[in-house]
């Protein structure tokens, strides 16, 4: 450049023009080509600049696991202890025995409750309230009857207890259709009363190993369904 | 009543085989919960049930135990009234398991499932930490965890057992408890030790019978379980007040402890359950009160054959604790026995309707 006046204003600009240097810059180069060095002798900071912004979102969805696993939900287990569940006189499978998981009971006892209101009876709060005691204790229980190796959690046993509520869920919505009254109500009901805590006292039993007391078991929970059966009859 | 103290095992008592479930707990656990191929654990039989999330690992081999001396897991010395397999077992074989003498209120502890994994971890962590040792809770607490267990020590045959002799203990039988090394052997071996399954188990089952016969005369709702429940545990909470508070006012030294008596104050439950599923068949007060007479009767029986042993002293013998109080020792067993068909009649009545 010169300081003469008149060059300075009469300078046309050599150069690039805007496009071509949008073009250099757009490949991710801090300098103009006319300054890139030789890139083995010097930092280029190419490499460093343009990850492709794909790949990343391709990274990101493959490193999470799907919605439902990392819930926790494994429709298969559940399907499976459901199906255990309704057949109180099989063996259980050795592979749902040790998955504890929540979802089914939740759904169960939102259920029982649901089809108290088709009864006429709001007592969302005391279901609640009995399924919290008789956890409680029947997790208590558990602990002081069972060998000491082998001590049981709350979560296992609000899981066990949870699923074996399906035939209860069955006995309040079959009373909406039926009228359980008398003699004849009671028997159904104690069939079914049977049936929640010979599948309950069955998955204790074998995951517990306790011998020669799945009877005593079996009755604390005949009891817990049994305040079910009658929040459904009376 | 007992100044014996808490409950220890006899040196003489068979201990079982030590237990290598901690050293083999550490490996097991899966990295993540969700999913697993379902194949058992190699040791199933000795995972916790159902339990994923606890940080197992992280235990160092001197877990499970003993927290002050670093040696390999030690005998559980009191397991062997609650595993089944010692329950079986012929007089005691004279082999010993090496116990530790270090902290010995701490070993009943090491296999108390309601504590082992939270308290454990919280502890050798501090220890590890600050190199201090730290009781999480008072020894008392974990001695008497211990002492409630035996009362669970059951089986199914022991109840049935029991059941029967409660509601007709008339023939002529042997009365008095076993013990082994001055140790009461638990219930599942000795059918005359007190337990607490069948006393809980009745109560609750009473809770159940009333709002059963609450609701066949329309009167049921809810809140009357619980209005039950608490009936049941404040009476009881009041008849064991006022009973320890007779023993000590009449200065009676016995055998019979406070865990004894709960025990045997509980048995009332099943008469009165008795009382109300004959009502509840029938519906009529003169049944009613007939069965209300018989099981005063038998339950009067039974207490007496049961508690005579330990209340009265020994006609023979040796006489640890005094021959003098003879009448007295009678009047509280009398109150004993009579305070029971009260209460039978008195939990009862409001739900009978002529």
């Amino acid at each position: 450049m010169s300081w003469n006046s008149g060059d300075f204003y009469n300078q046309q600009y050599i150069g690039l023009t805007s496009y071509e240097l949008q073009e250099q810059y757009a490949n991710g180069n801090f300098m103009p080509s006319s300054f890139q060095f030789n890139s083995q002798q010097f930092y280029s900071p190419n490499e460093y600049l343009s990850p492709t912004v794909s790949s990343t979102l391709d990274e990101i969805e493959n490193t999470e696991p799907p919605l439902l696993e990392e819930l926790g939900i494994n429709f298969e287990h559940i399907y499976k202890k459901t199906k255990s569940i309704l057949n109180p006189f099989a063996t259980p499978d050795s592979s749902i025995l040790d998955d504890v998981d929540l979802a089914g009971p939740l759904v169960f006892c939102l259920a029982f409750a649901f089809s108290l209101l088709l009864l006429g009876k709001i007592h969302f709060g005391y279901v609640y309230g009995i399924v919290t005691l008789g956890t409680v204790g029947m997790y208590a229980l558990l602990n002081l009857m069972a060998s000491s190796d082998k001590p049981c959690s709350g979560i296992y046993t609000t899981s066990v207890l949870g699923y074996c509520l399906l035939p209860m869920v069955i006995l309040s919505f079959a009373s909406f259709v039926f009228r359980f009254n008398g003699f004849f109500g009671m028997t159904i009901a104690i069939i079914f009363i049977l049936w929640s805590s010979i599948s309950a006292s069955k998955l204790f039993a074998a995951s517990l190993a306790m011998i020669g007391q799945q009877l005593l078991v079996a009755y604390p929970c005949a009891l817990f369904y049994g305040v079910f059966a009658l929040l459904t009859m009376f | 009543m007992s100044s014996r103290g808490p409950m220890r095992l006899g040196k003489n008592y068979p201990h079982p085989p030590s237990q290598q479930q901690q050293p083999q707990q550490q490996q097991q656990q899966p990295p993540s919960q969700f999913y697993q191929p379902t194949a058992p654990y190699p040791a199933a039989a000795n995972n916790y049930a159902g339990d994923f999330g606890m940080p197992q690992p992280q235990i160092p081999p001197s877990y499970g135990g003993d927290f002050n001396v670093p040696q390999p897991p030690p005998a559980p010395s009191h397991n062997a009234f609650f595993s089944p397999q010692t329950a079986f077992y012929a007089p005691p074989s004279q082999q010993q398991m090496p116990s530790n003498q270090a902290m010995p209120g701490v070993e009943y502890l090491s296999n108390n499932p309601l504590f082992n994994v939270g308290l454990n971890v919280v502890e050798q962590g501090m220890k590890d930490f600050t190199g201090k040792t730290v009781n999480m809770l008072p020894n008392e607490m974990k001695k008497s965890i211990s002492s409630i267990k035996y009362y669970f020590a059951v089986d199914q045959a022991y109840v049935f057992k029991k059941l029967c002799l409660l509601l007709f203990p008339f023939r002529p039988r042997n009365w008095s408890l076993g013990y082994s090394a001055d140790e009461p052997v638990p219930p599942r071996v000795d059918t005359n030790a007190p337990d607490y399954y069948i006393p809980l188990m009745s109560a609750i089952t009473y809770v159940l019978v009333a709002g059963l016969v609450l609701g066949t005369q329309d009167r049921f709702t809810p809140e009357q379980l619980g209005m039950h429940a608490s009936s049941v545990l404040v009476w009881n909470i009041i008849e064991i007040c006022v009973l320890c508070f007779t023993f000590y006012i009449f200065n009676v030294q016995s055998k019979l402890r406070t865990l004894d008596l709960i025990a045997y104050c509980g048995y009332k439950y099943v008469g009165m359950i008795a009382a109300l599923s004959s009502y509840l068949l029938t519906h009529s007060l003169f049944v009613y009160r007939c069965s209300l007479l018989y099981v005063s009767l038998s339950l009067s029986y039974f207490l007496v054959k049961c508690l005579r042993l330990q209340i009265l002293p020994d006609t023979g013998g040796s006489q640890p604790y005094g021959s003098n109080g003879n009448k007295r020792r009678i009047y509280l067993l009398l109150l004993v026995v009579i305070l029971q068909p009260f209460f039978i009649w008195y939990l009862t009545r409001h739900l009978i309707v002529d």
